[in-house]
């Protein structure tokens, strides 16, 4: 249970920079969740901070021990890779208790160990098997015991749930969150999943091409990104995004032109100038009046929920609607943004002006 | 079985590899118990003779030493430099041109591999028997010598089948994932007990497959010693495959000849069928 | 090697099953099948041994008959002998033999045509009379002749004058007596020197039959007759008549004995595992100072010596006399038998005689240069006299006409025992065993092996 303090790390693969300058704290017990797509260097940051790659510069403290220069093994981390790495020769139990044996720890009390983790993982008729004959899920269950024998300071996980199926990346999710309330270590979790990011994270780092974009609780970054990128990211499905152009402004009212779309008049206190305009789905409602005219390309019955594709002259926009809407493909329509919940960003992506009521 | 449909698509197939694979076999071993030598009119059925006359004689009992010690001299030494080989180069930094030079000696047919070295080995004239070897202070002729004619054997051959062995290991070690190295080294080991307990036993099945193909190889191996000594001097580098030969056409003893090829396909039949039973077979 | 015999046999039962189906041909086509191509007939084959010549197609037209010649490695066209004759397919009419085992072993089993009855069928290309009469006797068994020769040689010694005459040796020893002492001569006078890579003397000692050829011959120069068997029996008759035993560790030592010292004390260390290519390229790299009993060895290098005292100072000697009065042997001939399996015997002795007749053999001798031939007219004709002194080729004819051919046994069995002769005296070289253990090895395994051939049998 240590507290992570990365400053100034970068990292380049011979000429190609993979991180450009990582700052980041991360709390004591807390769960912190590495996203953005792929290629943005989280799964280099994870590694950085595993010793298993080198920072070209930057320092990683852990509490206020320097570990960059420490071997991978004496800084007190274990890893759950997203092939597991579970040796193929070896039993459950050894897989799990490898690093006892390395560590000179005697075969009794390896088992011991290896039992006692085995029954918290529901592992305990599985120990004598080797992993061949395991199913993917029980082999991601031995990959997390293998990490927990160790009592490790940190976890990292390494998106070890992309090669489960759908049903039991749901179950494992909710098990891993468990287990992070029940042993208390620092966590960190790398996904390209937003889903897994803002169920799991106590909070996100979102990655982009090597720079943090944006740190802060799930529901912070979803309702105060600090950029478009941010705000695409995360939500499901994504933000619509319009192209504006400011036409007057007095006080905290913008009018701005729509690419797609009439005129629309904003409250809000923006500083710089307005060059995006972002409205997530769940905020567009179709009305008989509305400042966005379109024509309905695409409706998708989700069940709870409906989804509308509105093609405008501009962009298609998606309308997240209620389970019983009515609206046909082809159908003309306007789309009405929920006032409170416009974002506004300017031309180099920076959020001028949240939708701070929302 | 002969009722289900489905039989009668694999007929052609098992029929012809009972023609291709069975047949031969049979004949050999109708051979080995008849007694057909060219120089005797009479062929007729011998009974176990064939295999007595084989056990009694000395070229037997010294071409299975020879044959013996041919083979683990140069599996070891094969095995070892394969290994190093590969695990020098299997790193993506390697260059592959150093590759394709440890590679190609597999492509030298085994009778010009036998010539290239018994010029090369050669004491009279021969760069390094004339030259290399005296200089360093060796000045036994190592063809001539019934021990140096071994060596050199094993040397040519080492020479001209470690690539292969080198092709599978360096296959094999590429095919670890990088995550169990990673995993072991986060667990806390040398480098030494990464290679102990990761690189060697991921590659188990993969030394097991070389072991195999090798000791069918080095059974058969031919052309290379006829070439470098013919089997000489003496009876020294005579092995059984060499003895096969000469008995049937020099000694004109197609049943002898058979009763040793018997022999040698039960040998090597039996050895690969314990390595693969105990080495290769998946756990259940 | 079993893969080759099985390969061998069905390949030659497949082809058999093709020729059987061939359609049938106006012109007669006789086979042969043979080694050395660019080598033996590059005047009929060209230097690829796949082409026609003129002097071929002349007397192709001439006789309505076509030779197709198969060369393969010499390894290799002898096991296609063997299995083509056993498998008695008839694929191959004419067949190469060497008179070292394959003549007498073939036609001891009845895979060949006796010759004597086709005498008179083409003395326009082959008449016995006219060719030197030990190369016939050689391929003569049980007094039935098998084949007729083509490239043969006797025995003789080439050896460098200059290096003789540097340590007073004036003419070269007539005795194998004081041959070694000349060659102790030389030994001494080349440490003396400091020169280390000269060796007094080459000979092949590598394992196998090959070497076997020389090695008999010192036997018979020292024991007077064979030496194999009890009394000098040389042929299945003569053993089975008298019960003959093998003598390897009687009267055959003496010869083996001395052939194994002379190869230790001065040969070169390798001559153990030496064949001919071995001591011809060290006769032709001045290497060696004496080149014996098979001289041919050493004209063989000369043509292609690039030292010029090797060229200038070779001088042909005849070989000399054991102490049985008799000259070490060593003859060999290269010779052409017919299958008894061949189709039409009568065409198939036609391209025989055509392929060992005078004007073919001049071909060769012109081709290969060496003082070496089976006519007497052509050792006197313009070819041979044009290139070597009258006193080497008179030298080289009497070593013909004074040689016997059976000086080592002529029985079925002759291929096996010269391969462990042969491998005997490699073993005792090399020194991985004794002379006396390697022969006593010898009589052992030829005594088993005789009564398992079934020759004292009552």
């Amino acid at each position: 249970m240590v507290a992570i303090r990365i400053t100034g790390v970068t990292k380049s693969f011979g000429e190609v920079p993979v991180l450009r300058g990582i700052d980041l704290e991360i709390g004591h017990s807390e769960f912190v969740v590495f996203v953005g797509p792929s290629g943005c260097g989280k799964s280099t940051l994870l590694r950085v901070i595993a010793g298993l790659e080198q920072a070209t510069s930057g320092d990683i403290h852990f509490d206020d021990r320097r570990i960059t220069d420490v071997a991978p093994a004496k800084r007190g981390v274990a890893m759950v890779f997203q092939s597991y790495a579970l040796y193929p020769h070896m039993t459950v139990a050894e897989n799990m208790t490898m690093s006892l044996r390395l560590a000179g720890v005697p075969k009794p009390e390896r088992r011991r160990r290896a039992e006692e983790v085995a029954k918290m993982l529901q592992l305990t008729p599985l120990l004598d098997r080797k992993p061949a004959a395991l199913s993917g899920g029980q082999r991601q269950r031995v990959a997390i015991g293998r990490a927990i024998v160790r009592q490790p300071d940190v976890f990292l996980f390494d998106e070890p749930l992309s090669n489960l199926d759908a049903a039991l990346r749901v179950e494992t999710r909710v098990g891993i969150t468990k287990l992070h309330r029940t042993l208390g270590n620092t966590m960190i979790y790398v996904t390209h999943d937003q889903v897994e990011a803002m169920t799991m994270a106590d909070r996100i780092v979102i990655l982009d091409q090597g720079r943090v974009a944006q740190v802060g609780t799930p529901l912070e970054l979803y309702r105060r990104p600090a950029n478009a990128f941010v705000a695409g990211f995360l939500g499901s499905p994504k933000m619509n995004f319009i192209k504006a152009d400011e036409i007057s402004r007095s006080g905290s009212s913008i009018r701005l032109k729509l690419a797609s779309g009439s005129d629309i008049e904003v409250n809000a206190a923006a500083t710089d100038k307005v060059a995006l305009f972002g409205i997530r789905p769940e905020h567009l409602t179709v009305a008989n009046e509305g400042p966005i005219a379109g024509t309905v390309a695409a409706v998708e019955h989700l069940g709870s929920e409906t989804l509308i594709y509105v093609e405008t002259s501009a962009d298609t926009l998606i309308v997240k609607a209620g389970e019983n809407a009515t609206t046909q493909p082809g159908d003309r329509v306007n789309l009405r943004p929920e006032p409170n919940a416009i974002h506004l960003f300017a031309a180099d992506g920076r959020s001028v002006a949240g939708a701070p009521n929302h | 079985m002969l009722q289900d449909w489905r039989f009668w698509f694999l007929a052609p197939m098992v029929l012809a590899l009972g023609i291709v694979v069975l047949f031969p076999s049979g004949y050999l071993v109708w051979m080995s118990v008849t007694h057909w030598i060219v120089t005797d009119p009479s062929v007729y059925f011998d009974g176990v003779q064939n295999f007595a006359t084989l056990f009694r004689s000395a070229s037997f009992a010294s071409a299975v030493q020879v044959t013996a010690l041919y083979l683990v001299l140069s599996t070891i030494l094969m095995l070892i430099l394969a290994f190093g080989l590969a695990l020098a180069l299997s790193g993506p930094n390697s260059p592959g041109f150093i590759r394709a030079i440890v590679v190609m000696p597999l492509v030298i047919p085994p009778v010009v591999a036998g010539f290239t070295w018994r010029f090369l080995m050669n004491g009279e004239m021969g760069f390094l028997g004339a030259f290399v070897l005296p200089n360093v202070g060796i000045t036994t002729n190592m063809l001539a010598n019934p021990t140096g004619a071994l060596i050199s054997i094993v040397i040519a051959d080492v020479w001209s089948r470690t690539p292969f062995m080198f092709l599978i290991f360096l296959a094999a070690l590429q095919a670890i994932p990088r995550d169990h190295y990673e995993a072991i080294r986060l667990d806390g080991a040398s480098a030494l007990q990464e290679f102990w307990l990761v690189t060697l036993p991921m590659m188990r099945s993969a030394v097991v497959i070389a072991l195999l193909f090798r000791v069918i190889d080095a059974l058969n191996t031919f052309e290379l010693i006829y070439v470098m000594t013919k089997g000489g001097p003496g009876r020294s580098t005579q092995t059984l495959s060499l003895l096969g030969w000469k008995t049937a056409f020099q000694g004109f003893d197609f049943g002898g000849a058979a009763a040793l090829g018997v022999v040698m396909l039960v040998v090597t039949t039996v050895c690969a069928s314990i390595v693969y039973r105990r080495f290769l077979r998946m756990p259940s | 090697m079993l893969k080759k015999l099985l390969t061998g046999g069905s390949a030659a039962l497949v082809a058999g099953l093709l020729a059987s189906a061939a359609p049938a041909q106006a012109e007669t086509t006789i086979n042969v099948v043979g080694f050395g191509a660019g080598f033996a007939w590059a005047d009929l084959f060209g230097p690829s041994g796949t082409e026609k010549t003129q002097a071929l197609l002349d007397f192709e037209k001439k006789e309505g008959i076509v030779i197709n010649m198969e060369y393969a490695d010499e390894d290799v066209a002898r096991q296609k002998v063997l299995l083509d004759l056993v498998n008695g397919t008839g694929n191959y009419d004419l067949v190469m033999l060497g008179s070292d085992g394959a003549v007498q072993t073939y036609s001891a089993a009845g895979y060949l045509e006796p010759l004597d009855g086709y005498a008179d069928k083409a003395t326009d290309y082959f008449d016995a009379k006219k060719v030197y009469a030990p190369f016939l006797e050689a391929n003569r068994v049980d007094g039935q002749l098998w084949g007729l020769p083509y490239y043969s040689f006797g025995a003789g010694v080439l050896y460098r004058k200059d290096i003789f005459d540097k340590y007073g040796i004036t003419s070269f020893p007539k005795t194998t007596e004081e041959l070694e002492k000349a060659l102790q001569t030389v030994k001494d006078g080349l440490a003396k020197d400091g020169i280390t890579d000269v060796y007094p003397l080459t000979m092949r000692g590598a394992p196998g039959e090959e070497p076997s050829l020389d090695l008999t011959g010192f036997v018979y120069a020292y024991a007077g007759d064979s030496a194999w068997f009890e009394g000098g029996a040389d042929t299945p008759a003569k053993i089975k008549e008298t019960g003959a035993k093998p003598d390897f560790t009687g009267k055959f030592k003496p010869g083996f004995d001395t052939f194994v010292r002379w190869s230790k004390e001065f040969g070169p260390p390798g001559i153990a595992t030496h064949t001919w290519v071995d001591m011809m390229n060290l006769y032709a790299q001045g290497k060696a100072v004496v080149l014996m009993p098979s001289a041919i060895n050493g004209f063989a290098g000369l043509g292609s010596s690039e030292v010029a005292a090797v060229k200038e100072n070779s001088v042909f000697a005849p070989s000399p006399v054991g102490p049985s009065g008799k000259a070490i042997q060593s003859f060999w001939t290269f010779s052409v038998g017919m299958s008894k399996y061949a189709k039409d015997k009568e065409a198939a002795y036609k391209a025989l005689a055509f392929l060992t007749s005078q004007p073919v053999m001049e071909n060769f001798a012109t081709q290969i240069g060496w003082p070496y031939t089976t006519y007497p007219e052509i050792m006197h004709g313009p070819i041979l006299t044009g290139k070597w002194p009258k006193e080497t080729l008179d030298a080289i004819e009497a070593s013909f006409n004074d040689a016997e051919p059976h000086y080592f046994p002529y029985i079925p069995e002759l291929t096996e025992f010269m391969d462990k002769i042969g491998t005997a005296a490699s073993e005792s070289i090399s020194g991985s065993t004794t002379t006396d253990e390697a022969l006593n090895n010898l009589q052992v395994w030829a005594t088993d092996r005789m009564e398992r051939a079934g020759y004292y049998k009552k």
